[in-house]
This record gives C-alpha cells, sequence and structure tokens, in this order.
C-alpha cells in the first residue's frame, strides 16, 4: 500500500502538484488520469524518487521514504520495478540480460538460477523465444513486455508503470494492459499506471485517481467514472468519440 | 554571470565524480563493464593512434630537414629532435586531443542517449548508482591502458620518421639513429606517460559529465558530445601548460 500525505511539487515558480493525498491499495490497478501537463508523470517521479517534492509525506506501507537516507532508499528500490514510458531498455545489451540486469546487481543468485529466474519472466510475457534479441529488433509492444519481465525480474511489491500503452496499436494496448492486470492480481502487488487511455480507464481501472492542474479533481473506478459530475473530467473523458457512441447506444 | 556559471558547473562536475568514484555494487558486474570499454575506448582507438603517429613522425623528419636547410650542424640532430618532438608532446598532448574527439564524443552521445531514452532513470529506480556504473568503467579504461596508447604512439611515430629516412637517405637512417639514442633520457618516458594519465582522466569525466547531465532530445545530445570534445580539447593544453611547467 502507497500514501500519500500533502503531497506538493513546483519548478521555480510553478507550482505543479498542490496537496495531494490519496492511497493506492495492493493487488488493484491504480490509475492516475489526466490531461498532459496535469501533473502525473511528475506525481509517478515523485513516487520512485526520481523527484524530491516540495513538502508532504510518500508511505510505502508505514515508511515514509522521503526520510530516508540514499542508502536506506536503496533498499526500497529493490521492492520497486518500474515500466517507463519507452521501455527504457537497456541497448547495448540482449533480451535475457536486460531481465537479468536487476538479478545479476542485487540478487544473490547462482547464474543457473538467474537463467531460470530469466526464462520465467519472460515466459510470463510470452517472450522467451526471443530472449538472445536486442531491443533494436523488438517492436513497441515486444519492448514493453521485456520492459515488464525486467520489472518483475526481483518480485516487486510496487510496480509503476508511466504511459504504458503509448506508441502501440489498440490490440498490443489491450494485451499489455492485461498483462498488468494479471500480474498485479496473481502477485498481489501496488500497481500505479499512468495513463490517458481510455481503454486502459475502462478496461483495468480497479481505482481511479484524476489529476487535474496538479490538484486531485475526483477518485472512483472503472463502474462510476461514467456517471462523473465532475465537470474537466467529463469533459476528459467525453472528448472521445468512442465513449460518446458507446453511451449514446446504452 | 558566467563565473557563478563557471563554479556551479565545477561544484556539479565534483558531485558527480563523487558519485563515480565510490565502490561499484557488483564487482564482477564492474568487471565486464570494464572490458567491454576497454575494447571500445582503448583497442579500438589503436589503429588511428598508429596511423596518425606514423603520419606525423613521418612528417616531423621532413620538416626539421626542410628547416634545417643546409646549417653546419650534426645529421642526428634531426633524430634527436623527432624523438623529443614525439616523446614530449605529441604521444601525449596531441594524440590525446585527437582521442578526445573520438573518444570524448563518443562517451559523451552514448551517455546522453541513455540519459534522454530513461535508461539512466531506470537504473537509477532500480537502486543503482548510475554514474558509477556507466562512467568508472570508462576512465578506469582509458586511464589504465592510456600508457600502452602513448608508448604505441611514440614507437610508431618514430617507425614512420625512420621509414621516411630510408625512403629520401636525408638524413642518413644511421645518422638518424644514432639521433634517437643521443641524450636520451628515460624520465621524458615518464613524463609523456603521467601527462596521458592526467589528459585520460580529463576526456573520460569531461565527456561522461557532459553526456550525464544532457537534458532534452537528439539535438542536446548532438550539442553534448560537442562540448565534451571543446572542453575537454581546451583543459588538455591548459593543463599541458601545467604540468609542462611542473614535471619538466
Amino acid at each position: 500500500m502507497i500514501t500519500i500525505k500533502n503531497l506538493n511539487k513546483s519548478f521555480d515558480q510553478q507550482h505543479v502538484l498542490h496537496d495531494i493525498n490519496c492511497q493506492f491499495l495492493p493487488g488493484q490497478n491504480n490509475l492516475i488520469i489526466g490531461l498532459s501537463g496535469s501533473g502525473k508523470t511528475v506525481l509517478l517521479k515523485c513516487l520512485i524518487g526520481l523527484l524530491q517534492p516540495d513538502s508532504g509525506e510518500i508511505l510505502y506501507e508505514d515508511r515514509n521514504i522521503l526520510q530516508y537516507s540514499a542508502r536506506k532508499m536503496k533498499l526500497v528500490r529493490r521492492e520497486i520495478g518500474v515500466l517507463f514510458q519507452g521501455s527504457a531498455l537497456f541497448d547495448s545489451m540482449n533480451v535475457a540480460d536486460n531481465v537479468a540486469y536487476p538479478l545479476r546487481m542485487f540478487g544473490r543468485m547462482s547464474r543457473s538460477e538467474i537463467e531460470d529466474r530469466v526464462l520465467f519472466c519472460l515466459n510470463r510475457v510470452g517472450l522467451k523465444d526471443a530472449l538472445s534479441k536486442m531491443p533494436s529488433e523488438l517492436s513497441g509492444g515486444m519492448q514493453k513486455r521485456v520492459a515488464i519481465a525486467r520489472a518483475i525480474a526481483l518480485n516487486p511489491k510496487y510496480l509503476f508503470c508511466d504511459e504504458p500503452n503509448s506508441g502501440l496499436d489498440p490490440q498490443t494496448s489491450i494485451r499489455i494492459d492485461q498483462l498488468i492486470d494479471d500480474i498485479t492480481k496473481e502477485y498481489n502487488i501496488t500497481t500505479i499506471v499512468n495513463t490517458h487511455d481510455m481503454n486502459s480507464v475502462l478496461g483495468i481501472g480497479d481505482h481511479i485517481t484524476y489529476l487535474y492542474q496538479g490538484r486531485i479533481g475526483w477518485t472512483g473506478n472503472k463502474d462510476n467514472i461514467l456517471q462523473t459530475d465532475c465537470q474537466p473530467l467529463h469533459d476528459f473523458l467525453f472528448s472521445s468519440p468512442i465513449i460518446r457512441g458507446l453511451i449514446q447506444k446504452k | 554571470m558566467i563565473i557563478a556559471s563557471a563554479i556551479e558547473t565545477l561544484g556539479r562536475y565534483i558531485l558527480l565524480m563523487r558519485r563515480v568514484l565510490s565502490k561499484p555494487d557488483n564487482w564482477s558486474m564492474f568487471g565486464r563493464q570494464f572490458l567491454t570499454e576497454s575494447q571500445k575506448l582503448v583497442i579500438d582507438s589503436i589503429g588511428i593512434v598508429c596511423l596518425i603517429s606514423v603520419f606525423i613522425g613521418a612528417v616531423c623528419v621532413l620538416q626539421i630537414v626542410l628547416n634545417m636547410g643546409d646549417a653546419i650542424l650534426p645529421r642526428y640532430i634531426i633524430g634527436f629532435t623527432t624523438r623529443e618532438i614525439m616523446m614530449l608532446e605529441f604521444s601525449s598532448a596531441i594524440m590525446s586531443l585527437i582521442l578526445a574527439g573520438k573518444v570524448g564524443s563518443n562517451i559523451a552521445s552514448e551517455i546522453g542517449t541513455m540519459r534522454i531514452t530513461e535508461q539512466i532513470d531506470a537504473m537509477e529506480v532500480m537502486g543503482v548508482n548510475s554514474a558509477n556504473y556507466i562512467i568508472l568503467p570508462k576512465i578506469a579504461a582509458l586511464v589504465i591502458f592510456m600508457p600502452i596508447l602513448v608508448i604505441l604512439s611514440i614507437s610508431t611515430g618514430l617507425v614512420g620518421a625512420c621509414a621516411v629516412t630510408w625512403i629520401t637517405g636525408d638524413p642518413a637512417p644511421d645518422a638518424f639513429i644514432d639521433g634517437l639514442q643521443t641524450f636520451f633520457d628515460p624520465y621524458h618516458i615518464y613524463y609523456s606517460i603521467e601527462k596521458g594519465w592526467c589528459f585520460a582522466f580529463l576526456i573520460a569525466s569531461i565527456a561522461s559529465y557532459c553526456g550525464y547531465t544532457v537534458h532534452g532530445g537528439a539535438i542536446d545530445v548532438g550539442r553534448a558530445a560537442t562540448r565534451a570534445v571543446v572542453t575537454s580539447s581546451v583543459l588538455i593544453l591548459l593543463c599541458d601548460i601545467i604540468l609542462t611547467q611542473l614535471l619538466l
């Protein structure tokens, strides 16, 4: 479980996050949605420790990571898996080495155990035949799946996904969403997904937080989001002709 | 304003180096990276170093012969002068300038691309000291193997010079080889190697700093590569003056 209390972040004069308070539970997909520039990525970067907030608390269970020293934070980071928007695979390594990287770096595993774990993770994302391929030889969807395999290699407690569907076709998008959903429920991970993909919102949105101009505008889930009375969220949702058509049909 | 910015950059460079020069998270991964970087930065540079050194050695002889003209000086002086040029300046300072172009731009663009494609962020999120993992093997490889490049450059430069004397016959090869052995001071080799170590550290660390601090896109990576080459070249020249004054 991750809890955020009174989180604020600004860059120079620009206040990006205003007094954010929310909670993300394990075993469900926690989606953060919002317009571009609403502060989703900044919030995610604060949560994974890539940005230092100006004030507030970020609690991983009951551990306030903002008060942690660099050494203590290193240990917390080993419980975190991140899927970056552009996959962020190491382009000098093949698929197997990419997935094995965190295991070799921190795991106390023998070579054969690492090989087994790599195979398991790649099998889990349906890519066990791509072991020796370089990232440049893979499609966007395959790169995302390898990145997911790398993210789950160390059995993380927390999984963060930044726009996992960006640049993917709708079918592959749904497959990636399904994979994230399966992994979250199977391993009871606290998963936080940044997205503005409507398929994800309505498909895997167990808990949805809508960010509007750096503030939480609405919280709910996929079942009640279409009945929202929050006007900015309403405008955000119904800007999609597909959603408009869906509602008209209903 | 410019001074404040320079001090800020120096501060950031020192902070980065503090992270770089710490104990690796995993020694076997460091060893792997070290071997890869040695191949990429040193072994792959041997060809260009030898080629340029051979030609510079040859041109040195031709220039000295031309400028000495018929002066009443012993011809072995040509060999002596060529050796001193190669040992004292070319094989450390000028070769380092060439390496700053080849290796420096390579390092800056590689690390810059890793930065903009979030590969460095991915390492940081995993809890890896990315500066140490990426930069330390590069610095270590270049600094450790620089003496080999320096000695190789001196040797091939002198071979090039000898080849010219054999082809042109002026000066006679025997006189030239006599000159190469005249007033030989082994300290000059140590001096050249010491300068090489210093320049190797400058090239690898400055290029890494430029790449590591990139923000933006492809244009910024290009700018970082240019900045790496220009900054390290200027600092090599500046250090060359200081080291020459201190060591000779």
